[in-house]
């Protein structure tokens, strides 16, 4: 065996190799650059929340959100309202389970009560948007399959096409999709467009994520203006977000019935 | 006649072309829809039609199919309840896209040059399927967004998708939103996500299911024997009719795989509406061949000459052509009222043919020459053809004036189909008799027959001359009775009224009445003007209070609104304690705990403060989108200012929901303030209107008709005089039309709406037949009483034959399987009769009484008119 021919051959192979990866990364390894973006250990932001329907009938909630992840990627939520008026102090508290279903609980301040909601489901709307609870998780990576199907511009900014379906049962079970579909940036690997399809396949909602900037003292990049579409019906639901806070060290307490309920 | 003259000579050419016309509009035939819906009736643009599309679309709301599951031993254990189960799932999958759908669709393919190739390819592979929808759904989006697409894809793709999925949502026991509290938490979620096995399970379902009021009545009965699955439609269904019905074919046929021992009943206002398209197309199928073969035994027994009945006949049958073809070309549907057209328009076309047949025979036996025979037989009768058939268009057209679209298209295309059986009858019968062999002369076997008939005839006219006074005195009295009546005559419809009580469609529907809360929907928005005005407890206690009225009538079986779903979460929100089974009150007074720091300590206290019930409101309307509750979105418009009150009813004859309408008027007036605005909409809603416009278009369309008819008949005799005169035994024969419709109770509906006008269209005809003959037999110098006596002789038998002809071919309808259609049928042959009575009993007497007095006019009367004695009927 002529030994040189034998190296050249493993050298070529490595620098076809190489090339390849330069062009075309796999689904799995841009949705790891994604997530380690994205992941924070905390999170917060004050939220405009405009719904708008087909008729184009508007309605307008200010909210503030945050969020805890723990290391296993399970989130903590709690979302607590300003406005309107007659729901001001509406908290809901939403605590991620991998092994089971998710606690939920809701705060109604004219009622001065906490209550459990049991069987929840990752569908159901987020406070009567068109986005799901299940749409404001963080990516699960270990529970899907991603492809890497392209790459596109969306918005002049340049991003990789990626195909995601859920692999593991539980979460298949729990699912609202089939699949989707996820653009992800090139430069920062933010989420800028995804398209959601239904269990039958069908095209249903659209994901747009803009006015993209980097959350001030962090290095985390964040979308200030997302709007989900119902492809379908023509309602809207934008977020408008002002005041990202990443990191900041919020204490476990305040993922608790009783921070729920607490006056603001 | 150079007319005339021309279509002996090429008798094939007017053939082939009158031919070639028909085919024209025999292929546009095909285009003709059948529909009933209520919206096809009213016009389009009336204001509470335009209410109703707005509400419509507002609420996002559609027609709903019912699908009853009756077991009468109860329906709370294991089987019947797997059987709800199955029939919500499948419901859900029902697809009606067909092999042509899929052959359509690879047409399509064919044509676009490979665009979208590959996902037609992939939708069409394994047949269309459920499993295609979101394919095609995604093909639609895309198609969308191209600029150059054909817009004929488009349109089938979009009925594609209603085909593959018809139903939009399907509501029962396994698939309803119910909001119940326990230890382990507040849940949404159906009452019955799995079937029940153990009797522990099943008596807990039951429990759950009618502690919860909003289900009482709607998804099971009270006495808990049925349940029921509601099915709405992803579109309207009188825009789609076609797929609606295979919607409903694909819902039978599941129903029919779950009966035994459990019943399994369909019903709803878009299968009443089906049914009756169906019974529809039944009665016209089955109606139409009896009264050809009636005509043609009726005209073979009085010509003896088989040609002499197929002539008129093909001159109906191709100007029936003509006028559906018309229909199909300017795209107006075949409704109820429509449907029986046909079947008069054969009964009254026939009539210009039989004096054609009869003239001409007479003037061959004379002549024995056919070119003399039909010139002549063209020369005598084509004025008086003429004259009949736009007196008898003007009676017709006259219902064009209602605004009730299938009254205004009766008779628009009633008079069409009158025109055109003139023109043929003009061109087609000349051209035709050419052709054929003369006929055979002197086998009369029923002249003696028909010398009884002119006897008695002349007897009558006898009669009618020397009891004048008792005439007359006969007459105001029935005009007398018949005002009488006229107050009595109720006007009410009910769709299931339509229908005979062995028909499945009443089976059904009484069924599912009798268990459910009925199948008629009024819907009542409330507009409070206010972004959130809804959310005022006050507005919603008004609501709450407004639905318990409505309850209280026996006729009102289940209502719905915003107001139950705050109720209900209002109780599951304080423990089930059934004393906030309510609205919440402006104020209300809540227990609050919460930690205060005492001494260093944090300590819970517990407190009363005072709440504002508006904040309660809104915040379980959040807490109930958050669960996913969509509900809400059929009973509050987006900005909450506008609720929809649905309110369903057992009955659906008209007065009655009036009256339940009326009720809630009452109280909207005297609880709602002014800045509140109340609306009705609905199938019942609109049908009450549609009950208003029949009796203010009845009353439009025979004032037009007395006047247009006046005026001709005026035109006709140059004198006013005779113009009443013709018109007078009209007048009375509307009337007792009325006293009919009032002694009988029938009442008038859409239908019975069009009898006075037939009767009116047809039997001016006797006016203008008998007046015409008569005053050219006192031209040629007849003394009165006998020129009355030879006109009973001619034209009283020819009117005495056509009414009876007519009421022979309306009295078919009695065969129908709709009661309006059998209750008119034969009002309108007795009515026929009626008024060939009074035409000869009253004209003779008025015409005798004016003896004296009309020597002077006699001469100015129209010689330059010369109207030929029609001479119908002398064989």
């Amino acid at each position: 065996m002529d030994i040189p021919k034998v190296t050249f051959g493993f050298a070529l192979l490595g620098l076809l190799n190489v090339s390849v990866w330069a062009q075309e990364p796999s689904g799995q390894a841009v949705m790891e650059r994604h997530r380690a973006q994205d992941r924070t250990a905390d999170e917060s932001a004050m939220q405009t929340m405009t719904l708008v329907n087909s008729r184009g009938g508007e309605r307008q909630r200010q909210l503030t959100y945050t969020t805890k992840t723990d290391a296993d990627g399970e989130r903590k939520m709690i979302v607590q309202f300003l406005a309107p008026a007659d729901i001001a102090g509406t908290g809901f508290l939403s605590i991620e389970h991998s092994d089971r279903a998710d606690n939920r609980w809701l705060y109604l301040p004219a009622l001065r009560k906490t209550r459990r909601i049991a069987g929840s489901d990752k569908t159901d709307s987020f406070v009567g948007s068109e986005f799901t609870y299940e749409d404001l998780d963080s990516e699960k990576l270990e529970l899907h399959r991603y492809t890497l199907t392209g790459s596109e511009t969306v918005d002049d900014v340049d991003a990789w096409v990626i195909e995601a379906v859920a692999t593991d049962p539980r979460r298949l079970a729990e699912t609202g999709y089939s699949r989707r579909e996820l653009w992800i940036s090139k430069d920062h690997y933010v989420l800028i467009q995804a398209k959601y399809y239904d269990k039958s396949g069908g095209y249903s909602k659209l994901f747009r994520a803009g006015d993209l900037r980097q959350v001030p003292g962090s290095e985390k990049w964040r979308a200030y203006r997302m709007t989900m579409d119902d492809v379908r019906n023509g309602d809207r639901t934008v977020l408008e977000a002002a005041d990202y806070r990443v990191n900041q060290g919020v204490p476990d307490r305040l993922f608790t019935e009783r921070y729920l309920r607490r006056r603001r | 006649m150079p007319f005339y003259a021309a279509i002996l000579k090429y008798p094939r050419s007017v053939i082939g072309v009158i031919l070639l016309v028909t085919l024209f509009f025999g292929w546009h035939m095909r285009k003709v829809e059948f529909n009933n819906s209520i919206e096809e009736l009213l016009p389009e643009d009336h204001p509470s039609v335009l209410q109703d599309e707005e509400i419509k679309q507002v609420f996002n709301s559609r027609e709903m199919i019912l699908i009853g599951v009756v077991a009468e031993d109860g329906i709370f254990n294991p089987r019947t309840l797997r059987k709800v189960k199955d029939l919500t799932e499948l419901a859900w999958q029902v697809s009606v896209a067909d092999a042509r759908d899929e052959r359509e669709l690879e047409a399509w393919v064919d044509g676009l040059d490979g665009r979208y190739q590959r996902d037609i390819s992939h939708i069409a592979s394994d047949g269309l399927t459920v499993a295609d929808r979101g394919a095609v759904n995604n093909l639609m989006i895309e198609v969308k967004t191209e600029a150059d697409v054909d817009p004929g894809f488009v349109s089938f793709l979009e009925e594609l998708q209603l085909k593959l999925s018809p139903l939009s949502d399907v509501i029962s026991l396994a698939e309803v939103d119910n909001i119940t509290s326990s230890d382990f938490g507040l849940r949404i979620e159906p009452p019955m996500e799995t079937v029940p096995e153990t009797r522990d399970a099943l008596a807990r379902l039951a429990a759950t299911t009618f502690d919860n009021e909003m289900f009482v009545s709607l998804l099971v009965s009270p006495d808990s024997t049925g349940a029921l699955i509601l099915a709405e439609l992803s579109f309207y269904y009188d825009e789609h009719l076609e797929i609606a019905g295979r919607v409903f074919a694909e819902l039978e046929a599941l129903a029919e795989r779950y009966r035994g021992p459990e019943s399994v009943y369909l019903g709803g206002v878009p299968m009443v509406n089906v049914y009756t398209t169906t019974y529809m197309s039944g009665d016209m199928a089955k109606l139409t061949p009896l009264v050809i073969l009636l005509v043609i035994v009726v005209m073979y027994m009085s010509f003896r000459m088989l040609r002499g009945a197929l002539i008129p006949l093909s001159v109906v049958l191709v100007a029936l052509v003509w006028t559906v073809g018309v229909m199909g070309l300017v795209g107006r549907p075949i409704t109820l009222v429509v449907s029986f057209m046909p079947v008069m328009l054969i009964a009254i076309g026939v009539a210009d043919g039989i004096h054609l047949i009869t003239e001409y025979k007479l003037l061959w036996a004379k002549f024995r020459d056919p070119d003399r025979a039909i010139l002549g037989t063209m020369e005598a009768l084509s004025r008086p053809v003429i004259l009949t058939s736009l007196t008898t268009m003007a009676g017709f057209a006259a219902l064009a004036s209602s605004s009730l679209r299938s009254i205004k298209d009766f008779g628009i295309f009633t008079s069409v189909g009158v025109f055109a059986a003139m023109v043929f009858s003009l061109t087609f019968i000349p051209a035709a008799l050419k052709l054929m062999k003369p006929p055979s002369v002197g086998n009369d076997t029923a002249a003696d027959y028909r010398n009884r008939l002119a006897l008695s005839l002349q007897w009558l006219g006898r009669l009618a001359i020397d009891r004048r006074r008792w005439v007359y005195a006969g007459t105001l009295a029935l005009a007398v009775l018949s005002g009488l009546a006229l107050a009595r005559i109720e006007v009410g419809s009910s769709m299931l009224g339509l229908f005979k009580e062995d028909s499945e469609i009443i089976q059904a529907s009484r069924m599912l009445t009798e268990k459910f809360g009925g199948i008629e929907v009024m819907n009542i928005v409330v507009d409070t003007r206010t972004a959130d005005g809804l959310k005022d407890p006050e507005v919603l206690g008004k609501i709450a209070a407004l639905q318990d009225t409505l309850e209280s009538l026996d006729v009102v079986g289940y209502t719905s609104s915003l107001a139950d779903y705050v109720k209900r979460t209002n109780l599951v929100m304080n423990g089930n304690d059934p004393s906030f089974n309510r609205i919440p009150r402006t104020t209300e007074v809540v227990s609050e705990t919460t930690w205060v720091e005492r001494n260093g300590d944090e300590v819970i206290v517990e407190r009363d403060v005072e709440v504002s019930g508006r904040d309660l409101i809104s915040q379980y309307v959040l807490l109930y989108k958050n669960a996913g509750g969509d509900d809400l979105e059929k009973l509050a418009d987006f900005d909450y200012s506008k609720a929809n009150i649905v309110v369903m009813i057992r009955e659906d004859y008209t007065p009655i929901l009036k009256d339940v309408m009326r009720t809630a008027q009452t109280f909207t007036s005297a609880h709602f303030g002014t800045e509140i605005d109340v609306t009705y909409a609905g199938c019942s809603t609109l049908c009450v209107v549609a009950d208003d416009l029949i009796i203010s278009g009845q009353l439009k369309s025979l004032g037009a008709a007395f006047l247009a008819v006046l005026i001709l008949l005026s035109l006709i005799f140059r004198s006013v005089r005779y113009g009443l005169l013709g018109l007078l035994p009209m007048v009375l024969t509307v009337l007792l039309v009325f006293m009919l419709l009032g002694t009988t109770g029938l009442g008038l509906d859409a239908l019975k709406a069009l009898i006075a006008s037939i009767v009116l269209g047809i039997g001016v005809d006797y006016s203008v037949h008998f007046l015409s003959r008569y005053r050219s037999l006192r031209r040629e110098g007849m003394a009165t009483r006998a020129a009355i006596g030879e006109t009973m002789n001619t034209t009283g038998r020819a009117i005495a034959f056509n009414s009876s002809a007519v009421a022979v071919g309306f009295f078919v309808l009695t065969l129908s399987s709709f009661w309006p259609v059998i209750h008119m049928g034969w009002l309108v042959a007795v009515n026929m009769i009626f008024s060939a009575i009074l035409a000869m009993v009253l004209l003779p007497a008025v015409l005798a009484s004016w003896e004296g007095q009309e020597q002077g006019e006699q001469e100015v009367v129209a010689d330059r008119l010369a109207i030929h004695p029609d001479a119908a009927v002398t064989a």
